[in-house]
């Protein structure tokens, strides 16, 4: 082989097998892949880096600090250059990544691909999840208008009715009784400092389970052919990444972002919602009484994360009925009918 | 989809992004002239706080119904002799005297003249605000009047 010059100079100093690096990259992943499967675990993951790169330049202006953190973000929007299109991605590709996630979830659902020995990739799949909704909270919290400011104080509230714990899960959050300029430095410090490491470790872990699995195959799909991580796969994300950035682009010109009305903590607007993601749960709580809508949602939420062992308990209750397909189901469809109810009303 | 013809697809959707880019410049350029505009507004009303007073005077006695935002006139007013329209407000610092500007806001115009003689009597005319501004608020106003000036092209063609 006759590499270059340069590159001979690095290999002496930084002796890294690159040969080995380059393993992973050829990887074979099954045909089924090629189809609609493929938009739903890379698409994420596009959109997570788009966050990171939007969050990074927003955190040069953005000040968390009740008295200038909406004033901060006027200055991104109407004064910085191309200010409202950084702020218009990030608010965006995060909407996206939720759906992202939430059609990924139902593929790997779907085709039961979190069944032993994946059990793991799922559970940290799930971890992904709550933190990304972890970050769409606290990231809204940050804007500081009126109704980002309600809805903090809302969604904090709830935790304190938590049983035992919730007192000190509250003040942990807010760094005191009440929302106070110790709950912005809190929220921000989450958004851009824990959960990024915790994302990024996650991220790690789910990937290298999936790589060290391999994608699994279909049930019933006899097709052996496989096709190369490197460079179909990776031109496939590629096209599926400048789709998205191109379509956020368009967006964003179109209907640059706008600004609420400064957050006035004498003031309750009459309208308080969370964001659209947080619905089925905001509607369920208004539903039930308080105490046996936290522990239906904890119950929920505990089945969605050990799913695939639920699964199991069913399978093994039930051969062959698919009673866990039937229940998961079931759930999906009433927390889809919960969001849309507290859409519409 | 052959290799090829997926990396002609990636280039293609390239050439596209940046082409938005491209557009989202435009926009960024309108939008960075507006905040300029927007600044340089609330720097006159920080170095110039009765201007920015009278301003508020002049909306709140509704001034802007007839003579509209920044004195610039235009108002349909049938049959007057300024053109069927109210005169704007721009050229007052060449034709009056503060002292005489207070005294035409408070007496007003009561006839307006007509345009065509034949015609009928112009709907509008100006009314007297001697009993509603007085003290402050007509030295603030009158201080905003006499800063209007025409947008620089315009005083040029029309001194002619
Ligand atoms: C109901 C409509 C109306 C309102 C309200 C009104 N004006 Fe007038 N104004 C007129 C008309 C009509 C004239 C006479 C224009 C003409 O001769 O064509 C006039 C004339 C004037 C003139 C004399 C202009 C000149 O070139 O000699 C001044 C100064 C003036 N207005 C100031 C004001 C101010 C200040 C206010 C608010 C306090 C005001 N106007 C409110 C209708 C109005
Ligand atoms: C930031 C969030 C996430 C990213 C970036 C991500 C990424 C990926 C990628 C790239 C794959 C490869 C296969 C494919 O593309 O479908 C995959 C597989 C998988 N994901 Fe995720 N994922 C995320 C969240 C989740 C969530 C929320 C779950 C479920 C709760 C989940 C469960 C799984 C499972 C079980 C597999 C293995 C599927 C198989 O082997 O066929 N993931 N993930």
């Amino acid at each position: 082989m006759s590499a270059h010059p340069l590159r001979r100079w690095l290999a002496e100093r930084v002796p890294i097998p690159m040969e080995e690096l380059r393993k992973p990259l050829r990887e074979e992943l099954p045909v089924h892949l090629r189809g609609w499967a493929v938009w739903l675990g890379g698409t994420p993951l596009i959109l997570f880096g788009i966050q990171v790169v939007t969050g990074i330049l927003l955190t040069f202006y953005y000040r968390p600090d009740p008295v200038r953190a909406f004033e901060s973000v006027r200055r991104i929007t109407l004064a910085m250059r191309f200010g409202w299109l950084i702020r218009s991605l990030h608010q965006n590709a995060g909407q996206l990544m939720i759906i992202a996630l939430f059609l990924h979830m139902i593929r790997v659902f779907v085709t039961r691909a979190y069944r032993r020995p994946r059990e793991l990739t799922w559970v940290f799949g799930m971890a992904l999840f709550l933190l990304t909704l972890g970050f769409g909270f606290t990231g809204y919290s940050l804007v500081y208008d009126s109704l980002s400011y309600w809805a903090t104080t809302v969604g904090t509230n709830l935790l304190g009715d938590v049983p035992v714990v919730g007192h000190q899960l509250l003040w942990l959050l807010r760094g005191g009784p009440d929302v106070s300029p110790n709950t912005l430095a809190r929220f921000y410090n989450f958004h851009i400092g824990v959960l990024p490491t915790l994302m990024v470790l996650a991220i790690t872990a789910h990937l290298v389970l999936v790589r060290l699995h391999g994608v699994a195959r279909l049930e019933g799909d006899r097709r052996h052919e496989t096709y190369d991580f490197f460079p179909e796969h990776v031109l496939r994300e590629a096209a599926i990444a400048l789709v998205l950035l191109l379509g956020l682009v368009v967006y964003a010109s179109a209907r640059p972002p706008g600004l609420g009305v400064p957050a006035d903590p004498t003031f309750t607007p009459p309208h308080i919602r969370p964001e659209w993601y947080f619905f089925p749960s905001y509607r369920w709580l208004k539903l039930v009484p308080m105490q046996v809508g936290i522990w239906t949602s904890a119950g929920f939420v505990g089945c969605m994360m050990f799913w695939p062992w639920v699964d199991a308990g069913l399978e093994r209750l039930a051969p062959g009925r698919r009673l866990g397909t039937w229940l998961g189901s079931a759930g999906f469809a009433f927390t889809l009918a919960l969001l849309v109810w507290e859409a519409l009303s | 989809m052959s290799v090829t013809a997926q990396k002609l697809v990636v280039a293609l959707l390239s050439l596209a992004l940046v082409a938005a880019l491209v557009a989202a410049g435009s926009v960024d350029a309108r939008r960075q002239a507006e905040a300029r505009k927007h600044a340089e507004a609330m720097l006159d009303d920080a170095a110039q706080p009765q201007i920015a007073r009278g301003r508020a005077v002049y909306t709140k006695y509704s001034c802007n119904a007839c003579h509209a935002a920044g004195g610039t006139g235009g108002i349909m007013n049938l049959n007057a002799e300024s053109g069927g329209k109210v005169n704007g407000l721009l050229h007052l610092s060449e034709s009056y005297r503060p002292a005489e500007l207070a005294e035409k806001i408070r007496n007003g115009v009561p006839t307006v003249g007509k345009g065509d003689p034949t015609g009928p009597d112009p709907p509008l005319h100006m009314p007297p605000y001697r009993d509603l501004i007085a003290g402050q608020e007509m030295r603030d106003l009158v201080a905003y009047l006499m800063s209007l000036r025409p947008p620089p092209g315009e005083a040029k063609s029309s001194a002619w």
